[in-house]
């Protein structure tokens, strides 16, 4: 029961990364995709995101929502032993998820502050995300009880710190292919030139990443190497695939859920550990099963409306923006 | 530096802010339901207008109360840990099928909301923001669930020193909650009549050539206020005596909360009879010619913001030093983190909010006062939206 509510919240996050990420890609790339006096233009591009932003956003509010009503005892180590990361991530969230929906409200208004809090609200975004997953890999600066070290630096170490940069070439990769399949059709070529130039930094992200994790790492599970092989796997075909978006697009999306992934495996059973040998289980994280029962009542049938009303908009508005297209964003 | 004071500080902030917004979104989108309710099912350009006017407003509104909400769900891991590891088997329920069912669904239906417009079947897209109402006093419900569980433990019992659940019907039937949910829905209701009332006011005292238009909105914002307030003296009231039973000393000797809550039932009884004056004025179209009334309604939209605040400063400044009342201490259930940190984020949360929420604000009466007409610029562009 445990590792079903284990594999709910690793579907959760997973679909968070591989949806919103494209989100943050795309805001981070708004001024590089249209010049800051083309309103149409960037109305355009967000319109792009448009349909799917505010169901893609809320992935996490569920995910933190499993994982404190399944694992009310791993969700307070885990914010508390990361919180100057899960602070500067909140920051760029409510930033970024705020700017995109005002941004556009009012017909007269000045739109260049909105558009920078955009660009660099999802940037701190990535970033964090970045710092925060490498952390969760090599395991974070807990004492030998569980509590946070008082060592904010010791978070901003340089494997965390590959993984922030590494997430925002992630991301972008992510938001062009995105781009490639839904975006407007004048910016085609820009799109297609700046994919080819983020493959590399993450194909160079994607193998220090593991070679240095595999160092640093003990006891490496098979289902972690099955993990990263997917991982590999999904670049390639966004490598090979560019040619056929539609292929490149849902290959990008697995490539981006494949961190978390590999943390939700890698950290499993024991769900948390530090250097000074602190250690949680997942049967002692986890809530008692009678609540995990009451939760579960809720949570399956909204999680397979929302499945099927996701997949609804994602066929609605599967076509290039162009002149018939609903703009909102 | 003690972390407890600026944690709670944070959290408050937080929270206040969370519900200033909330507030007017689960009152607004229940009176943009009722509109489109008719648009559809009598047809007619006025409803329909309606519908856009005052979703837009709804929809410029709603961004501010999701992103609030995200730093608050975060904070119970981030700050109060202890919370977590004591009555997290029982809380943590609640709060989860609230993010599941509640706060997940209403975005999503929102977005197909938003977008669906003119593309969907009318009466699907009207299902779906029926929906987006449902879900978002579901919402409420389930907050409210999670709170009234703070402030009287039921349903659970102690087990090596943490709380476990003994009936999760019980936590539905908590006195600390069957008469403040209808209070909060009452308050809600109150804020987004009195904000549709305020807005229509403005535009009649500029002399609007709208005057259909606003005509019906000032009706519409002024019964709600009525029921809404009805709602909110009534089920306030009602709380004394549950309160009495869970909580017997709270409004004993305490000016911390003897203050907010003179304050909240005057501002309460006021609304009321403001309303209800409101209300009779209606009769002939009184009101569109009492302009000193008309006046009052402007700043008038503050009123159950304030009381709103104060109403929470009563409920939670009444149960300290408890967090769950009785059974855990809010000393107790803060994080290891330091105070620095804290303190650190308490700035950056609470500039970065007061200046999304000063924009929010501003952008709300700009739109507000441009009222429903469209203007040309938005026209050169692609089919927008609308909202």
């Amino acid at each position: 029961m445990v590792t079903i509510w284990w594999g709910v919240l690793g579907l959760l996050l997973g679909g968070y990364f591989a949806l919103a990420g494209y989100d943050y890609g795309v805001g981070m790339l708004l001024p590089a995709l249209s010049r800051s006096g083309d309103e149409a233009g960037q109305r355009r591009v967000l319109g792009a995101v448009g349909p799917f932003f505010l169901a893609n956003e809320v992935w996490l509010v569920a995910a933190v929502g499993v994982l404190f009503g399944a694992f009310p005892h791993l969700e307070g180590r885990v914010f508390a032993g990361a919180y100057v990361l899960v602070v500067l991530l909140l920051l760029g969230l409510v930033t970024f998820s705020a700017a995109v929906q005002l941004r556009s409200r009012h017909p007269e208004g000045n739109r260049r502050g909105w558009t920078f809090a955009i660009t660099a609200g999802a940037l701190v975004t990535a970033v964090s995300w970045g710092l925060f997953l490498g952390n969760l890999v090599r395991g974070l600066p807990l004492d030998a009880q569980g509590r946070p070290a008082d060592d904010v630096l010791a978070l901003f170490n340089p494997y965390a710190v590959l993984w922030g940069l590494g997430f925002v070439a992630l991301f972008c990769l992510q938001g062009l292919v995105f781009l490639a399949v839904r975006g407007p059709v004048e910016i085609a070529g820009r799109v297609r030139r700046l994919t080819r130039s983020f493959l590399a930094p993450v194909g160079v992200f994607l193998v220090v990443a593991t070679i240095w994790g595999a160092f640093s790492v003990s006891d490496v599970s098979w289902a972690a190497l099955a993990v990263v092989a997917i991982g590999f796997a999904a670049y390639s075909t966004v490598l090979f695939g560019l040619r056929r978006p539609r292929l490149a697009l849902p290959a990008v999306m697995l490539l981006s859920a494949c961190p978390a992934l590999l943390v939700g495996v890698l950290r499993f059973p024991v769900v948390l550990s530090a250097p000074t040998g602190y250690q949680l289980t997942v049967d002692q994280a986890a809530t008692t099963p009678d609540m995990a029962a009451v939760i579960g009542w809720f949570a399956a049938p909204a999680l397979l409306v929302l499945i099927a009303v996701q997949w609804l908009t994602w066929r609605a508005h599967r076509r290039p923006v162009d002149e018939k297209s609903l703009l909102h964003f | 530096m003690d972390p407890l004071p600026i944690a709670r500080l944070q959290f408050a902030t937080t929270t206040s802010l969370h519900f200033l917004f909330v507030l007017l979104t689960l009152g607004l989108v229940t009176m943009v339901a009722i509109m489109q309710t008719r648009a559809t099912i009598r047809g007619g350009e006025q409803p329909h207008r309606m519908t856009t006017f005052w979703g837009r407003l709804y929809v410029v509104n709603y961004a501010l109360g999701i992103v609030t909400g995200i730093v608050m769900e975060f904070q119970f891991g981030m700050t109060w840990t202890g919370l977590s590891a004591f009555a997290g088997d029982v809380f943590g329920a609640p709060l989860a099928i609230e993010t599941l069912v509640a706060f997940f669904l209403e975005s999503t239906f929102l977005g197909l909301w938003i977008f669906g417009r003119g593309r969907m079947n009318k009466w699907l897209h009207l299902a779906v923001l029926w929906l987006v109402t449902l879900t978002a006093y579901a919402s409420a419900l389930f907050i409210m669930v999670a709170n009234s569980f703070l402030q009287n433990p039921v349903g659970s019992r102690m087990e090596n020193g943490v709380l476990r659940l003994d009936d999760f019907g019980a936590l539905f039937a908590n006195p600390a909650l069957v008469a403040s949910l209808p209070h909060v829905l009452g308050a809600a209701l109150l804020t987004g009549g009195f904000f549709v009332t305020g807005v229509s006011a403005y535009h009649f005292l500029k002399r609007t050539n709208e005057i259909d238009f606003f005509r019906r909105s000032l009706r519409m914002g002024v019964v709600t206020s009525l029921i809404g307030s009805v709602l909110v003296v009534q089920a306030g009231f009602a709380q004394f005596a549950e309160v009495a039973g869970y909580q017997p000393d709270k409004f004993k000797g305490s000016a911390g909360v003897g203050l907010p809550l003179g304050m909240m039932i005057m501002v309460g009884f006021f609304a009321f009879f403001a309303s209800l004056i409101g209300t009779l004025l209606l009769f002939r179209d009184l009101l569109l010619r009492a302009r000193p009334v008309l006046f009052l309604m402007v700043p008038g939209i503050a009123v159950p913001f304030v009381a709103a605040i104060l109403g929470w400063l009563v409920r939670e400044i009444g149960r300290q030093p408890w967090l769950v009342w009785g059974k855990l201490r809010t000393a107790d259930a803060v994080a290891d983190v330091s105070g620095g940190q804290i303190l650190f984020s308490f700035t950056a949360f609470t500039l970065l909010f007061v200046v999304l929420a000063i924009a929010d604000w501003v952008l709300l009466a700009r739109i507000a006062k441009r009222g429903p007409a469209v203007a040309t610029a938005e026209t050169e562009l692609p089919v927008l939206s609308g909202v």
